[in-house]
């Protein structure tokens, strides 16, 4: 039986058509998932679906009843449930009253909460979702305030749910976890939208899928007659390959070397007597779900944040009290996590985005004088070398996709050719083309002797790229390992905190028995 | 708005014809437009014609005499808006102009009253004093904001209270006893700026037999001081400043985003002061050439009663922070005000039209900035909701899983 049926989903903005004509079929007890880089619509047809945006043309039908959604009550109503990103969940309150919360059992405006534990608490068992239901949800795990809200929804009798990149803030392991509910969820009758960009999870999980590229379905797909190529070649248009590296040479001296660094961060400690190393010519990975103390050592790198204890050099030389402009004269360079926040000026143009940093010597600067004509030009060549798609210099940076926008950010901080880069997730957001261009770049800087600390959410770039990975948890390095002897499992476990030894031994022995190990 | 974006543009005629295109069509042409039909409306509804009193307010600015009183009121109002846009285009705000410019004014009278009179010297050293005094003033703001948080906007505004309080005690100081004004003694004539052509020089003499009594040359050369001059060399100077100095290049990579100035290796903390320093330095400058070219002494209350100090806030806003922005707009203000007294003298009209006018052209422009800035951050909490990211200041931003965990951190 057809739970959902989309068909000739139409959404026009200013500019874009977000989404041109689609068509889509979720069949009862079904995983579909929807899958698209940055900009494919993924979006806009959530959106839709859940009653955020009305579609220019085009019908819903959800089983066989022809519907239209004006807000998401209606949506709600129609038997469709969305778990977003981000969670809507309060903190003082236990699991139960959060899945009730609007509504609740009771009667005369009282809530029993003892029959809104009682019924959540079935509501879990039948589905085979283990939350503990009367405990305050302020302390619980990211992947068991994800069931949290998948119950909220099955607690309004939602029988399509609805999951936005549902993975980006698990490890692997509470993937594995995640894909368990999914599927007793399936085994139920219901049926399951899962939005994602990760292949490797298609696979895994879903039963179809449906692939979309500049606001239109270009396959429509039975996950065991497919391959993860052919999906991404849907996806992108052409064959993309990832994994190719450089070839390597034995690293050099140490350019980064930080030592026993203690950060505090409005009073929590953020990161706890972290020692790594970098050398030339090498990559190393920090591997971790976000929040676990990574971008806090970033900035205690860079000289944005005391440190409590410990000590940091660079080339050799210690930066205890040194600003930012003394260790970029060093040679730090640095890509930052946010691209608009820190990471450029929107409002200025190319030519001033990319002369920061050059303008204080020659030939930007001569005899205390900057140099107009030169600033542009030295702009106009960082755009050819790094391939930036911008109608010239003088346009402002802002107006440029994300995927531009950060090559211009990494144009500009790999140009110094400095001896050190630290990479703050250098590829969020950003479409394939822009993900392949710029790993070229960071292992093109590696091989010509540069020194990179990598830092990223996304375990298949960390374990792509980098030579040695070290794993972050609470503020703490749980190991730094070769990247030759990483696999997902063994950093998936010490991201939940799992120590080094212990990690190694349960993969080893779930390996033994046919296990999850790749 | 920096030098290397007009560097840029100027090699490119597409974007070149654009910005010709956008500059006619754009922001402060429509508002200026806008507030002079709705005056006109009011004028109608008076019974008045609109048509003879802009023609008036015109001629009694543009022409003759009325022009020379445009271009000397200009001169203050152009001066100090320089020295403001050194704080407001690095992003620092600045509101501290009226005290920076009373206590230079104040520095230089009490030097021109200690000095003997030694001519062009003496001068240069009471500038001097206006100087110093002017940037020691306004850089306290920012050692505030720097050392213990208080922001500049708040500090520099609450100061000029002090200063206008503290100024006025000393002039009750210096004041001769036998005086009737609230005012310090007038310096020596050595000490004061000549007129650009004094009627008494030689040169004045042959201008006065060669022109017309009331040409507008003569006229010039006689009622404009070497003040002009000084004010014209600022723009040039800032000019250079903004495009052509690493220190100038710093303040508006700052201003346009300072969490990234700090990324990129800027010292956040030393711009401010600078652009302090430098802005103060230049309003006390201002307010000594105002005290030794046109007042040559400070009466209690008069600095404050013209209201350059905060007029030029508003020039630089309609100018963007650029100077030749500051002096076409500081130009444009004059000229509605010398323009409203005439309509004061022909049509009985009150001179606060022209301060109607003045006033509903910055809220044209504010209100046409914010329209499309308004619309664009509806339509982004709009997407936002709907995909249930955080909702960003920006098109493209990518959800990031920091903000998943809410609930775990909240």
């Amino acid at each position: 039986m057809r739970a959902l049926e989309l068909s000739g989903i139409t959404k026009r903005y200013p500019k874009v058509v977000a989404n041109g004509g689609i068509s889509l079929a979720v069949e009862q007890g079904e995983i579909h998932a929807l899958i698209g880089e940055n900009g494919a619509g993924k979006s806009t047809l959530v959106s839709i679906l859940y009653g955020f945006v009305q579609p220019d043309e085009g019908t819903i039908v959800v089983g066989g009843e022809r519907r239209s959604f004006k807000d998401p009550t209606d949506a709600i109503a129609a038997g469709l449930g969305m778990v977003f990103q981000n969670f809507n969940l309060f903190p003082e309150l236990t699991v139960a009253e959060n899945v009730v919360f609007g509504a609740e059992p009771g009667r005369l405006g009282l809530v029993d909460r003892r029959a809104a534990a009682a019924e959540v608490g079935d509501l879990a068992e039948r589905y085979g979702l283990q939350v503990p239901v009367g405990e305050r949800v302020e302390h619980l795990p990211v992947g068991v305030l994800q069931r949290v809200e998948i119950l909220k929804s099955l607690y309004r009798d939602a029988r399509i749910l609805i999951l936005d990149e549902p993975t980006g803030v698990l490890t692997p392991q509470e993937s594995e976890g995640l894909f368990e509910v999914m599927r007793s969820l399936r085994a139920a009758g219901k049926s399951i939208i899962f939005i994602t960009h990760k292949l490797d999870e298609v696979m895994a999980v879903a039963d179809r899928v449906t692939v979309l590229r500049d606001g239109r379905v270009t396959a429509s797909l039975v996950t065991a007659e497919t391959s993860p190529r052919e999906i991404s070649r849907h996806m992108t248009g052409r064959d993309v390959e990832l994994s190719q590296r450089l070839a390597r040479s034995a690293p050099g001296a140490p350019v980064l070397e930080v030592e026993g660094v203690t950060v505090e961060v409005d009073g929590r400690t953020a990161v706890d007597d972290v020692s790594l190393s970098v050398r030339a010519g090498e990559i190393v990975g920090i591997a971790g779900v976000a929040g676990n103390g990574q971008d806090a050592l970033a900035a205690a790198i860079g000289g944005h944040h005391p440190l409590r204890s410990g000590r940091i050099r660079i080339a050799g030389t210690d930066v205890d009290g040194a600003d930012n402009r003394r260790r970029r004269d060093l040679g730090f360079t640095h890509i930052p996590e946010d691209r608009h926040v820190t990471g450029s000026a929107p409002l200025g143009d190319a030519v001033l985005n990319l002369a920061v940093g050059y303008h204080r010597r020659s030939p930007l600067r001569e005899r205390g004088l900057l140099q107009p004509k030169r600033m542009v030009e030295h702009a106009e060549r960082l755009i050819r070398r790094f391939g930036v798609r911008i109608a010239g210099p003088a346009v402002a940076v802002g107006t440029l996709s994300g995927g531009n926008l950060q090559k211009i950010v990494v144009a500009r901080e790999l140009g110094h050719d400095a001896p050190l880069l630290v990479a703050e997730q250098p590829t969020r957001g950003v479409d394939i083309g822009a993900i392949e261009s710029i790993h070229g770049e960071l292992d093109e800087y590696r091989a010509r002797g540069g020194a990179v600390l990598l830092v990223s959410s996304e375990l298949s770039e960390v374990l792509n790229l980098s030579d040695r990975i070290a794993v972050m948890f609470e503020g703490r390095v749980m190991a730094v390992i070769p990247s030759a002897e990483a696999t997902v499992p063994l950093l998936g476990l010490m991201m939940a905190g799992v120590p080094y030894e212990t990690a190694l031994a349960e993969e080893a022995a779930s390996a033994a028995e046919g296990g999850t190990a790749r | 708005m920096t030098a290397v974006t007009t560097a840029a543009r100027r090699r490119d005629p597409a974007v070149l014809g654009r910005r010709v295109l956008a500059a006619l069509t754009g922001t402060v042409t429509v508002s200026i437009l806008g507030a002079l039909v709705a005056v006109g409306v009011l004028l109608v509804a008076i019974g008045q014609n609109p048509f003879a009193v802009y023609g008036t307010l015109l001629e009694g600015s543009l022409t003759g005499r009325g022009l020379v009183t445009t271009l000397q009121r200009s001169v203050p109002l152009v001066g100090l808006s320089i020295a403001l846009i050194y704080s407001f285009r690095a992003g620092v705000f600045n509101l501290g102009g009226q005290g920076q410019f009373l206590v230079g004014g104040l520095a230089s009278v009490v030097t021109a009253l200690a000095l003997p009179g030694t001519g062009v010297l003496g001068i240069l050293a009471a500038c001097a004093a206006g100087v110093v005094a002017g940037a020691a003033w306004g850089t306290v703001p920012g050692v505030i904001q720097v050392t213990l948080g208080p922001p500049v906007l708040v500090t520099s505004l609450l100061l000029n209270y002090i200063g206008i309080a503290g100024v006025s005690y000393v002039i009750s100081l210096l004041k001769p006893p036998s005086a009737s004004d609230q005012a310090t003694p007038t310096i020596s004539e050595d000490l004061q700026i000549s007129a650009l052509v004094p009627a008494r020089s030689p040169l004045g003499e042959a201008m006065g037999q060669a022109l017309e009594r009331n040409d507008v040359l003569l006229l010039a050369a006689r009622g404009l001081n070497w003040s002009f001059v000084v004010v014209i060399l600022l723009v040039i100077a800032t000019i250079l400043f903004n495009r052509r100095t690493a220190t100038g290049f710093e303040a508006g990579v700052t201003g346009l985003n300072g969490a990234f100035a700090r990324n990129v290796g800027i010292r956040s903390s030393r711009v401010v002061l600078t652009s302090l320093a430098i802005s103060g330095g230049l309003a006390g400058l201002i307010g000594a050439l105002v005290v030794l070219g046109t007042n040559f002494r400070l009466l209690d209350g008069q600095f404050e009663a013209t209201g350059y100090a905060m007029t030029a806030i508003l020039v630089v806003l309609l100018g963007r922070s650029s100077p030749i922005g500051a002096v076409l707009a500081g130009f444009f203000f004059s000229m509605l005000q010398v323009g409203g007294e005439e309509l004061n003298r022909t049509f009985a009209l009150s001179p606060a039209i022209a301060s109607i006018i003045q006033a509903l052209v910055i809220f044209l422009v504010v209100l046409r900035l914010g329209i499309p800035y308004v619309t664009q951050r509806l339509r982004r909490r709009a997407e936002a909701a709907a995909t249930g990211e955080r909702i960003e200041e920006v098109p493209d931003a990518a959800p990031t899983p920091r903000d998943t965990t809410t609930v775990k951190e909240g």
